[in-house]
């Protein structure tokens, strides 16, 4: 499956705003986990949804600060297993 | 906020203790070091300590934000002895709720066998995520022994502003498992500790003094007769330890259940005894002419608000299928708390032949509660075992038999 980054970043933001922060908007860049939005829990919630949403599988090891730290690095962790 | 897992050294121990107090602000017992140090010299005593493994989350500045430990027990699992783990004392500071996972994986990474019972949502998510599977709910018995447990009838919002009633806040609620509160961090130490919320009371009916006697007098009567209508003429006696009948009596539960902890009389003893911090309990027990027939651990509340209280069922095992030996148990069981003036029995089981039937427990006033049960999880690298393992109806496993209530008290 193929998916632009574009569409990824908006449906990570979207499932942001509906489970974590609200209405809230944030920046693609802004730093999720050094900011503490983004706890353990969620997280593997949010990998549920992107294995889920975009047909793909986050190993263990994948699951670091480097490829959670804003919407823009997850994003390119799902647009890394689709392409 | 970056944050690194290291192994567990002397000079992060007060670091430990320091974290327990802002995961744990509202529990006086989390300020007790040295109980807390008890702990740990009673789970080095274990045959397999040399095996336990603990990490510590630390920031750059060196700073404890973060504590998971791997317990090490041995099991029984289709007839195969092995060791596995357990996380234990498993606490991150609110704001370091990612590296929790961190945390967590290492754990993973280490342990080649994995048992857990957990009560918390996250920490469950967590644990399954990274390959733990779901086994089961154990089963939640309580039986009331006095009626100042009844709680308070829900008050309409309008009469409770009316009254001006307000939640309060508890003063030792013993906590859950895991990391706790979900503050977020603005300054010192005490700022985070007012951040994070008290667990809330549950309020008791008020019921007059003499009305409370005349009513307790009527449950202790039933009590009797139900005791006497269900509990058969089997002698239960109360033991002082476990002797070398409790290895027989172990085997013959192992040959019929494929999955137990390995409860001979050398665990039961490092469990419950000797420098045990779960000690004192009342053991019970049920002898057939040459043989154990069953046991039951007892234990009552030393220490919190519900000193002397509350009190549990830490485990109840008989011989497979012989649930007249269980109904003897519970018969003494309820008579001993009763004597000794608890407030509540509490009982978390999985539910299998070594264990009492749903039925007799509620023949003995028990009723089963749905809400805060613990599941039981595991993983075992051997594919054979872990599929033996992940069926809940092949475990023998009781509250007491891990480390959901190592920090009981």
């Amino acid at each position: 499956m193929d998916i632009s980054t574009s569409n990824v970043t908006a449906e990570i933001r979207g499932w942001l705003q509906e489970n974590v922060t609200g209405s809230r908007e944030i920046p693609d860049d802004y730093p999720l986990i050094e900011s503490g939005v983004l706890t353990s829990l969620q997280t593997v919630e949010l990998v549920m949804f992107m294995e889920d949403r975009f047909d793909i599988s986050v190993e263990d090891d994948e699951l670091d600060e480097e490829n959670f730290e804003s919407i823009k690095s997850i994003a390119g962790l799902v647009t890394s297993k689709t392409a | 906020m970056k944050a690194v897992v290291k192994q567990v050294e002397d000079v992060h121990l007060p670091g430990i203790d320091r974290l327990r107090t802002l995961v744990y602000p509202h529990y006086p017992g989390a300020y007790d070091t040295g109980w807390h140090a008890k702990v740990w010299r009673w789970l080095s005593s274990h045959p397999a300590a040399e095996e336990m493994r603990r990490w510590v989350l630390v920031t750059e500045e060196d700073e404890v934000v973060g504590h998971l430990a791997a317990t090490p027990q041995y099991y029984r699992i289709g007839g195969r002895r092995v060791v596995a783990h357990t996380p234990a004392d498993y606490q991150v500071l609110p704001e370091y709720g990612f590296q929790a996972l961190s945390l967590m994986r290492t754990f993973f990474r280490n342990a080649e066998n994995c048992v857990a019972c957990d009560m918390i949502p996250a920490v469950i998510s967590v644990e399954e995520r990274l390959g733990a599977g779901n086994v089961g709910k154990l089963r939640y018995a309580a039986k009331m022994l006095d009626v100042s447990r009844l709680p308070a009838p829900p008050i309409p919002a309008p009469l409770q502003r009316f009254l001006k009633l307000q939640q309060e806040a508890a003063p030792a609620q013993a906590p859950a498992r895991g990391y706790g509160g979900y503050a977020s961090r603005v300054g010192g130490d005490e700022e985070i500790r007012q951040g994070i919320e008290p667990p809330p009371v549950h309020p008791r009916a008020p019921i007059p003094q003499p009305v409370k006697e005349v009513l307790n007098r009527g449950l202790g009567v039933v009590d009797e007769a139900l005791g006497g209508a269900f509990g058969g003429g089997f002698k239960v006696v109360e033991l002082d330890h476990f002797d070398e009948s409790f290895d027989e009596f172990f085997e013959k539960v192992a040959a019929v259940v494929p999955c137990t902890p390995e409860k001979d009389a050398a665990f039961l003893n490092w469990r419950y005894k000797g420098i045990s911090t779960i000690a004192p309990v009342t053991v019970l027990g049920v002898r057939g002419e040459e043989e154990l027939l069953g046991y039951a651990v007892l234990k009552v509340a030393t220490a919190g608000p519900d000193e002397g209280k509350d009190s549990g069922i830490l485990d109840l095992t008989t011989l497979p299928g012989r649930h007249d030996v269980a109904r003897a148990l519970l018969r003494e069981t309820v008579r001993h708390f009763r004597r000794i003036g608890a407030h509540i029995i509490r009982y978390r089981f999985m539910s299998s032949p070594t264990t009492p039937r749903k039925e007799d427990l509620m023949r003995f006033g028990f009723f089963h509660r749905d809400s805060r049960r613990n599941t039981l999880l595991a993983k075992f690298a051997s594919s054979e075992l872990d599929k033996i393992a992940r069926n809940a109806d092949n475990w023998s496993y009781g509250i007491g038999d891990g480390e959901a209530t190592f920090w009981a008290r």
